[in-house]
C-alpha cells in the first residue's frame, strides 16, 4: 500500500521539477537523499543541503527509495525543503518489510514503520568554494510507529533523536582531472539499527558516537561512482548484534531538476538473519 | 570496533588536510600546456563570454565592461594562473568586484556559464575541472566577504 501511494509522488516529482525553477548550485551539489531523508547518499547523510538553492534561493526536493535484501525489504519517501543553503528541513517515512521474520515470528506481513523528522543547519564553508570544508550539524528526531516488535526484544523506547556532524569537500581535477568528492560524518545514536528496533536496551544505557564516511569520483560532470561506510553501534539488544553498513553506488544527475541512485548494499547480520546484501534504487525530484 | 578509533584520526586528518589547498598560480605549466597555450586560453575566453553575454541571469552584470579589455585581463589571469608566461595586469579579485553586491546566485551561474564555454571550446572534462580549481577560491574576494 505504502509503496503505492509513494509511486504517486514521482509524476508529482517531476511535473514539479519540469514546471519551476531550480537553485543556482551546481549540479550533484545537493547530493541524492539518504534513507532517512537528509541530503547525503544512501546510508550517510552529508554535510550538503537538499537541492540547489544558493544563499538568496529556497528549493524543495522530495525521494522515494526501495531496496530489496535478502530477507528483509526497505521503502522510504519523503520530501526536504532548503532555506537558503542554511537550513534543511526534511521528512521520511519509512517501511522495513519482515519477509523472513515476520512469518517466523508469528507476524506474517509484518512490517517495522519509522518516521524521521530532520534538521539540518550548514554551520560553516561550501563544499566547492571555501578551502575548509562545508560543514553541517543535524539532528534527527525518529519516531517508530510500530512498537510491538522492538518492544518485545527489549527496546525501552519507541522514539528517539539522532544528532551528527558532517563534513564534505569536493576536490576538483584532484584525481586525474576529475573531481574527488569526500564526506566524514560523527553521529550520536542510541537507535537500534537506526530505530528500526526502537530506541535503548538492557545491554548499555549510554548513547554511541559513530562514523560515518563517503567519497565518491565524478566521472562526467552528471555521474558519480562512490561508496558510503556507516558504522553501527555495539548493540543495545540482547542477542541482536549490529553490524558495520556499507555501500557502492552510482549517481545520475541529467539535470537540477532529477537524480538516480543505483547501489549494493551490504547490511551484515540484521536481527538475527546474517549477510543481508543486496540493490537499492532512489529517485529524487528536485525544484 | 577496534578499529573505530584509528577511522576516527585518519578521518579527521584527511578533513584536515582538505583545508590546506593551496591557491595562487601553478608551479608548472602543464594545465597551461593542456589548455593550448595562450591562443586556446583566448580562443576558450571567447567562447565562455559569448555564453555570459547570452545569459540574461547574469549579462547584466557586464553590460558597462569593455568587452575586449576583460576577455584580455581574464585570458592574462588564466594565463597566469595556469602557469603560463603572463602576468596579471588587472585589478585583483576583492578590487574588482566591490561594491557589486553580487550574489552567491550569480557566482554559481557564472561557474556554470564557464563550464559551458569551456565544453564549447572543446576543452576536456579533466582539464576543466583543473581550470575550476583555480577560480573557486577566488569565491570569498568576489563575493566581498
Amino acid at each position: 500500500m505504502q509503496i503505492k501511494r509513494a509511486l504517486c509522488l514521482i509524476p508529482l516529482m517531476l511535473l514539479a521539477g519540469a514546471a519551476c525553477a531550480s537553485g543556482s548550485r551546481q549540479l550533484a551539489t545537493g547530493g541524492a537523499t539518504a534513507f532517512e531523508g537528509a541530503a547525503g547518499g544512501g546510508l550517510v547523510p552529508w554535510a550538503v543541503l537538499a537541492g540547489y538553492a544558493a544563499d538568496e534561493e529556497i528549493g524543495a526536493s522530495a525521494f522515494y527509495t526501495h531496496a530489496n535484501f535478502d530477507d528483509y525489504r526497505l521503502d522510504s519517501y519523503g520530501a526536504a525543503v532548503n532555506f537558503r543553503d542554511r537550513v534543511e528541513l526534511s521528512f521520511a517515512r519509512q517501511e522495513l518489510d519482515l519477509q523472513t521474520l515476520g512469518p517466523a515470528l508469528g507476524f506474517p506481513g509484518a512490517s517495522l514503520r519509522q518516521d524521521v523528522l530532520g534538521l539540518k543547519v550548514r554551520l560553516y564553508g561550501d563544499i566547492i568554494y571555501t578551502a575548509a570544508p562545508q560543514i553541517s550539524l543535524g539532528v534527527q528526531y525518529k519516531n517508530n510507529r510500530t512498537f510491538e516488535i522492538p518492544g518485545l526484544v527489549g527496546a525501552e523506547d519507541d522514539d528517539g533523536v539522532d544528532v551528527y556532524v558532517s563534513a564534505a569537500k569536493l576536490f576538483l581535477g584532484a584525481v586525474g582531472g576529475l573531481n574527488l568528492f569526500v564526506n566524514g560524518t560523527l553521529r550520536y545514536t542510541e537507535a537500534n539499527e537506526t530505530g528500526f528496533l526502537g530506541f535503548g536496551g538492557p545491554e548499555r544505557s549510554d548513547g554511541s558516537i559513530n562514523l560515518e564516511a563517503a567519497a565518491g569520483v565524478l566521472l562526467t560532470r552528471k555521474l558519480v561512482l562512490g561508496a558510503e561506510y556507516r558504522m553501527k553501534p555495539r548493540s543495545r539488544l540482547t542477542g541482536l548484534p549490529e553490524d558495520d553498513w556499507f555501500d557502492i553506488f552510482l549517481g545520475y544527475f541529467p539535470s537540477r531538476h532529477f537524480s538516480i541512485v543505483a547501489a549494493y548494499v551490504n547490511l551484515g547480520e540484521v536481527a538475527t538473519l546474517p549477510s543481508q546484501d543486496g540493490w537499492y534504487l532512489s529517485i529524487e525530484g528536485s525544484f | 570496533m577496534k578499529h573505530n578509533f584509528l577511522i576516527l584520526v585518519l578521518t579527521a586528518g584527511a578533513l584536515w588536510l582538505a583545508g590546506c589547498v593551496a591557491s595562487g598560480p601553478l608551479d608548472n605549466d602543464d594545465l597551461y600546456q593542456d589548455l593550448g597555450g595562450t591562443a586556446g586560453i583566448d580562443n576558450m575566453m571567447g567562447e565562455v563570454l559569448d555564453v555570459i553575454y547570452a545569459d540574461e541571469r547574469i549579462a547584466f552584470l557586464f553590460q558597462d565592461t569593455d568587452r575586449q579589455n576583460l576577455r584580455e585581463l581574464l585570458v592574462q589571469q588564466l594565463c597566469e594562473l595556469s602557469g603560463g608566461p603572463c602576468v596579471y595586469e588587472g585589478l585583483d579579485m576583492a578590487e574588482s568586484h566591490s561594491g557589486l553586491d553580487l550574489k552567491h546566485s550569480e557566482f554559481d551561474i557564472f561557474v556554470e556559464d564557464v563550464t559551458i564555454g569551456m565544453e564549447n571550446a572543446g576543452i576536456p572534462f579533466t582539464v576543466q575541472n583543473r581550470v575550476l580549481a583555480l577560480y573557486a577560491p577566488m569565491h570569498a574576494d568576489v563575493l566581498g566577504e
